[in-house]
C-alpha cells in the first residue's frame, strides 16, 4: 500500500493560544502608586524649607530625588515589562521554583548597570562626595524598589505594598527634616534614603518569604530579552515619553542650574506633579471595572475559541467583551472627567494650597487635562497589552515621545503661555492613535489570534 | 533528461512493501530505461533508511517531506493582482463543491517559489485575504462547528499540498506516479507544467484507503462521538479530509493519460471515483518464476516435515490492515485441531509497535507460543520450502505478491476475500478458470473460517497436490513478471513518442 494519508495526530494537539496578559494591568497600576506617593512626600518635605541657604540646601535635595526617580523609572523600565511578561508566562505554566533566581538575575543587572550608570552622571555634579555617594546609592535602592514592585504586583500582595510605603515614606519625612535640619543637602537626602531603604528591605523580606528558588541565575529569562525586544523598547521609550517634557523644560529658557548639573524649572514643574495626583481615582476605579466585567468576557471569548465553539458563539462572546470595554472606557470618562472638571474650577484654590503662584494656574489647568488624557492613554495601551499587541504599543510609545519631545520644545520657543500645551497634545495625539489602533485590531481580532498561530 | 521520473509516496525505496518490491523489479527490469524519482515522506523528524539498493539506471532520488513546512514571506504583491488570485482560488474551490478541477493548471504557478510575484503559500497561511477567503468557506451565520478545529483543518490540510506543489520536479520523458493522493498532483502537476504524458498506477486505490483511515480516525474531531456512530455519519472535519483526498484522487485521474491498475475489482473503483474508463487498463504484477518455481520438488507430496509437524505461513507486515489478530484466533481453532501445525508469521513488527504488542498480548491470551512465531523481517525464500500452506487474512489488499509466489513455490493459499485474491486463488479469466483453484477463499475477518480452510488443505493430501499443481501452471501462464515488465515498457515507450532513451544514449557513448 502506497501513501502516507495522515500522521498529524501529534501535530494537531496545539498549545495554548494566549497567557494571561493580566500582570501588565497590575503592573503598571502597582508602579504609578508609589510614584504619586513619592510625589506627595516631596510635597510634604518641601512645605517646610527655610529661606536662604536652607532653601537653596533643599531645592538641591529635591532636584537630587526628582532625577533619581525620573531616571531610575527610565532605567527600570528597559527591563518592567520583559520581567512582567517573563513572569506571567511563568505563573501562566505554575512554574514558581525559579523566580528568586529571576529576581536575583534582574538585581544583578540592575545593581551593575545602575552603578556604573549613576557614578558617571554623579562624577559631573559639583556637590559633595557624600551627597554623591548618597545619591548613587538612593538610585540604586529606588531601582530595586521598583524591581520589588514588579515581583509583588505578580503575586498581587498589595497590602505589603501599601505597608512598605507608607512606613518608608514616614521614615523619609521624618528623619528627612531631623537629618535635613542639622546637616543640611546631605541630611535631607540621608534621612530620604533611610526611608527609602525601610521601604525596601520591607518589600525584599516579603519577596524572599513568598518565593522559593536557589540559583544566581536564570537564562530563561535572558533569553526573554531577545524575544521580546519590542518590550525592551516599549518599556524605556514610554516611560523616557513621561519624563521628557521634564527635561526638555530643565534646559529650557526660564530654568535655572541649581548646582551644575542639577537644573529645575521654577515654572513647569510643579503644577504637572501636582496634576498628577489627580489621577489616582481612575487608577483604582479601572482596576475594579477591568477586572470584573471586561476580564470575565475577555476570558469567555478565548474560552469558546479553545473551547470549540462555533464563529457565531465566538463572535457573540466577542460583542459582550467589546460592551465592557466601552462600559469601562466610558465610567473612567465620567468620573475621571468629572474629577477632572471639579480640578479645572476649583485650580486656582488647589494651585494655592499646593504653593504655586498664580501665573502657574493656567499651566496647572492644562496640565490637569493632560493627565486626564495621559491615564485613558496608559488605560488604552494596557487593553492592548491584553491582546498581546506589542508592535502597535511600540508605535504609539514611540509616537508618544516623539510628539511630547518635539512639542514640548516648541512650546519652550512659543512663550510661557503656551507651557504645558506640547504634553497634553501629545497625549492627545497618542491618545488618538491608541484608540484607532484598538478599534482596528478588535475589528480584527480572530484574524490577529489566528494568524499570529505558528505553523509547526 | 531522465526517461522515466516516478512519483512515490511514502514507499520506495523508505518503507518496505508490496508497492516498493514491485517498483524495484520495475526499474530493474528495464535497464535501457534511465528512472529518477521523488519520494515523498511525512517528516525528517523521523529517521528513514534505504530499504533498498538503488539500481544503476536510478538515478538522483529526491525526498520530500511532506509536513516540513518553510514558509518565507514573499515579495510584496500589489493588491490588484492578488485579489485576481483569490478570485481564482474561491472559483477553484467552487469548482471541488461540483467535483470540477479545470483550474488546477491555473493555480499551479501559485506555488513555485521561482516565480516570485504570484507564489502565495506564506499569505494563504497568514494573509488578510485567504483569512477572509477561509471564514467566506466556513460560513459563519450558519456553521455551526467548531472554529479551532476548522481553523486546523483548513491548515493541515493546506499545507501539506503547498509544500508538494513547491517541489521542484526534474525533467523527464514521462512522469509515473505509483498512487493518487500527494504523489499524484506532484505528477498532475509535472504534466501541466512541463507538457509531459502522466502515467499512473494504481495498487490500492488510495482514495478507499484514506476513507478507511479516516473513518477509524480518533483524532478528527467529531462534536458528539456518540451520536456520529448511531446515524452511521461521518462528522464534518472527517468529511473535509475525505473530500480532499477524494479530490486529489480526481485531478489525478482527469491530468493522468493513461491509468493501470492490477486487477477488474480496481478498476471498477477507479471508474467510480471518476476515471475515464477509455484511460483505464488492468497489468497484474508478476512474479520471477525462476527464483520461487524450483523451491519445492514438483510432484511434492508435502507430508509433514521431520518433526513430524506442517508449517503455514503467513506473510506481511504486522500492522492492522493485515488482521494478523484474526489470524491469531484461527491459529487457536486450527490447533485445538490438529495440535502439530506450526505457523510462521513473517514480516516486520516494527512499522506499527503498539499493534504488534496487542497482538503478543493475544497470543499470550490465547496460549500459542508453541504454534506461533513472529519471525520478523526474514527472507521467505529460506521458508518457502518447507512450507505446506500459506494464510492471508488482510481487511484490504490489492494484487498479493506472496500468493503469487506461493504458488509458483507450488504452496496453497488459504486467503480473505480482498483486492484480487479470488482472481488469483479460482482464475480471472474463462481460461484461467479452468485451471482449477489453487487456495481457499474466505470471508474477510472471520476466524472460523480460515481455520476451516486451513483444515481442509491440511488434512486432504490429494487436494494439496491438485492446488499446488494448479497454482505453479497459473502463475507460469498469467503471472510471468518479465512479459508484464516488457508491456510497461511498450507503454513508457509509446507515451515517450518513439524517442530513444537517455539511457541508451548514455550506454552508448560508454560504447564509443
Amino acid at each position: 500500500m502506497a501513501g502516507i494519508g495522515f500522521e498529524l495526530k501529534k501535530i494537531l494537539k496545539k498549545g495554548t493560544l494566549i497567557s494571561d496578559m493580566r500582570a501588565f494591568l497590575y503592573a503598571a497600576l502597582v508602579s504609578s502608586g508609589p510614584w504619586l506617593m513619592s510625589i506627595i512626600c516631596l510635597a510634604i518635605l518641601g512645605m517646610y524649607h527655610g529661606s536662604g541657604r536652607g532653601l537653596i540646601e533643599h531645592e538641591i535635595f529635591r532636584s537630587t530625588v526628582i532625577y533619581t526617580y525620573a531616571f531610575s523609572l527610565i532605567f527600570v523600565g528597559i527591563l518592567q515589562l520583559v520581567v512582567t511578561r517573563y513572569l506571567a508566562d511563568r505563573f501562566y505554566e505554575k512554574d514558581t521554583q525559579n523566580t528568586l533566581s529571576t529576581f536575583l538575575t534582574c538585581s544583578i543587572l540592575l545593581l551593575f548597570f545602575g552603578a556604573l550608570f549613576s557614578t558617571l552622571c554623579y562624577s559631573f555634579f559639583e556637590i559633595s562626595f557624600l551627597h554623591k555617594f548618597c545619591g548613587v546609592v538612593l538610585f540604586l535602592v529606588v531601582d530595586m524598589i521598583w524591581l520589588s514592585m514588579i515581583f509583588l504586583s505578580a503575586i498581587k500582595d498589595y497590602n505589603s505594598i501599601v505597608y512598605a510605603f507608607a512606613g518608608g515614606s514616614l521614615l523619609s519625612i521624618i528623619a528627612g527634616f531631623r537629618l535635613g535640619r542639622s546637616m543640611g543637602t546631605e541630611g535631607y537626602l540621608m534621612g530620604y534614603l533611610l526611608g527609602q531603604a525601610l521601604t525596601f528591605f520591607w518589600l525584599l523580606a516579603r519577596l524572599l518569604k513568598e518565593f522559593p528558588g536557589s540559583g544566581l541565575w536564570d537564562w530563561g529569562f535572558i533569553v526573554y530579552f531577545r524575544k521580546f525586544w519590542d518590550l525592551m523598547c516599549i518599556g524605556f521609550a514610554f516611560n523616557l515619553a513621561i519624563w521628557v517634557d521634564k527635561m526638555v523644560f530643565w534646559v529650557a529658557p526660564g530654568s535655572r542650574m541649581i548646582v551644575p548639573w542639577f537644573r529645575t524649572n521654577d515654572i513647569y514643574e510643579a503644577p504637572i506633579f501636582f496634576s498628577y495626583i489627580t489621577i489616582v481615582p481612575t487608577l483604582a476605579m479601572f482596576l475594579i471595572n477591568i477586572e470584573t466585567s471586561f476580564y470575565e468576557h475577555y476570558r469567555g471569548y478565548y474560552g469558546k475559541i479553545m473551547g470549540k465553539w462555533n464563529m457565531a458563539g465566538i463572535l457573540m462572546e466577542k460583542d459582550k467583551m467589546i460592551e465592557a470595554l466601552r462600559n469601562s472606557m466610558k465610567d473612567v470618562f465620567v468620573i475621571q472627567g468629572s474629577v477632572t472638571v471639579i480640578c479645572l474650577v476649583f485650580a486656582p484654590n488647589l494651585a494655592k494650597a499646593a504653593g504655586l503662584n498664580a501665573l502657574q494656574v493656567p499651566l496647572f489647568k492644562i496640565a490637569l487635562v493632560g493627565s486626564f488624557l495621559q491615564v485613558l492613554l496608559a488605560l488604552t495601551i494596557i487593553i492592548l497589552f491584553y491582546f498581546d499587541l506589542r508592535r502597535p504599543v511600540l508605535v504609539v510609545s514611540s509616537v508618544f515621545l516623539i510628539s511630547n519631545a518635539g512639542l514640548s520644545y516648541l512650546t519652550t520657543r512659543m512663550g510661557f503661555q503656551f507651557y504645558g500645551y506640547g504634553y497634553t497634545f501629545s497625549c492627545l495625539i497618542s491618545l488618538i492613535l491608541a484608540f484607532c489602533i484598538l478599534q482596528d485590531k478588535i475589528r480584527n481580532l480572530e484574524y490577529i489570534t489566528f494568524a499570529r498561530q505558528p505553523v509547526v | 533528461m531522465y526517461d522515466v521520473c516516478l512519483m512515490l509516496e511514502g514507499t520506495y525505496p523508505f518503507v518496505s512493501g508490496g508497492v516498493s518490491t514491485w517498483v524495484h523489479h520495475l526499474v530493474k527490469a528495464l535497464p535501457e530505461l534511465l528512472f529518477t524519482g521523488i519520494c515523498i515522506l511525512p517528516t525528517s523528524k523521523e529517521k528513514w533508511e534505504r530499504k533498498y539498493d538503488l539500481p544503476d539506471n536510478f538515478r538522483d532520488l529526491r525526498v520530500v517531506y511532506l509536513h516540513d513546512y518553510e514558509l518565507t514571506p514573499q515579495a510584496r504583491v500589489k493588491q490588484k493582482k492578488r485579489s485576481r488570485q483569490i478570485e481564482l482560488l474561491r472559483a477553484f474551490h467552487q469548482g471541488i463543491k461540483g467535483k470540477k478541477y479545470s483550474l488546477f493548471a491555473d493555480i499551479l504557478p501559485f506555488f513555485q517559489s521561482s516565480k516570485k510575484e504570484a507564489y502565495l503559500p506564506y499569505d494563504m497561511i497568514y494573509g488578510k485575504d485567504a483569512w477572509d477567503l477561509l471564514l467566506e468557506f466556513y460560513g459563519p451565520e450558519k456553521n455551526r462547528e467548531s472554529f479551532i478545529d476548522y481553523f486546523w483543518t483548513f491548515r493541515f490540510t493546506h499545507l501539506p499540498i503547498f509544500k508538494v506543489l513547491s517541489t521542484d520536479i526534474p525533467m523527464a520523458k514521462v512522469y509515473h506516479t505509483v498512487s493518487t493522493g500527494y504523489a499524484g498532483i506532484l505528477g498532475a502537476e509535472a504534466k501541466d507544467l512541463y507538457g509531459k504524458p502522466l502515467l499512473l498506477t494504481e495498487h490500492g486505490i488510495y482514495t478507499k484507503e484514506r476513507k478507511i483511515e479516516i473513518a477509524q480516525s480518533e483524532w478528527v474531531y467529531v462534536a458528539d462521538a456518540d451520536q456520529i456512530k448511531l446515524k452511521k455519519e461521518l462528522g464534518a472535519f472527517q468529511k473535509i479530509w475525505i473530500q480532499l483526498f477524494d479530490s486529489l484522487g480526481r485531478i489525478t485521474y482527469q491530468e493522468a493519460d493513461r491509468i493501470y491498475t492490477l486487477y477488474e475489482g480496481n478498476r471498477e473503483l477507479e471508474l467510480a471515483g471518476g476515471a475515464n474508463p477509455d484511460k483505464v487498463f488492468v497489468i497484474p504484477n508478476g512474479v520471477d518464476i525462476n527464483r520461487f518455481s524450483s523451491l519445492k520438488p514438483v510432484d511434492s507430496g508435502d507430508e509433514w516435515d521431520e518433526k513430524g509437524a506442517f508449517n503455514v505461513g503467513f506473510v506481511g507486515r504486522v500492522v492492522p490492515i493485515k488482521d494478523v489478530k484474526t489470524l491469531l484466533r484461527a491459529v487457536k481453532i486450527v490447533s485445538l485441531r490438529l495440535p502439530n501445525v506450526k505457523f510462521h508469521v513473517m514480516g516486520p513488527t516494527d512499522e506499527n509497535p503498539e499493534y504488534y504488542q496487542e497482538c503478543l498480548e493475544l497470543m499470550d491470551v490465547l496460549r500459542l507460543q508453541n504454534h506461533l512465531e513472529f519471525t520478523g523481517k526474514v527472507n521467505v525464500m529460506d521458508y518457502y520450502p518447507r512450507l505446506h500452506l500459506l494464510v492471508l487474512t488482510s481487511i484490504s489488499e490489492a494484487q498479493p505478491l506472496v500468493i503469487l509466489e506461493a504458488n509458483c513455490a507450488g504452496i496453497p493459499v488459504v486467503a480473505s476475500d480482498v483486492g484480487a485474491c479470488r482472481e488469483l486463488l479460482e482464475g480471472r479469466t474463462e481460461q484461467d478458470r479452468a485451471l482449477g483453484p489453487s487456495g481457499i477463499v474466505t470471508q474477510v475477518a472471520d476466524p472460523v473460517g480460515t481455520a476451516e480452510g486451513i483444515i481442509t488443505i491440511l488434512s486432504n493430501r490429494e487436494l494439496r497436490k491438485e492446488m499446488a499443481l494448479s497454482g505453479r501452471k497459473r502463475v507460469e501462464k498469467f503471472y510471468r513478471e518479465s512479459d508484464l515488465n516488457r508491456e510497461y515498457l511498450s507503454v513508457y515507450r509509446e507515451l515517450m513518442g518513439g524517442e530513444t532513451s537517455g539511457h541508451e544514449a548514455i550506454d552508448g557513448r560508454h560504447r564509443l
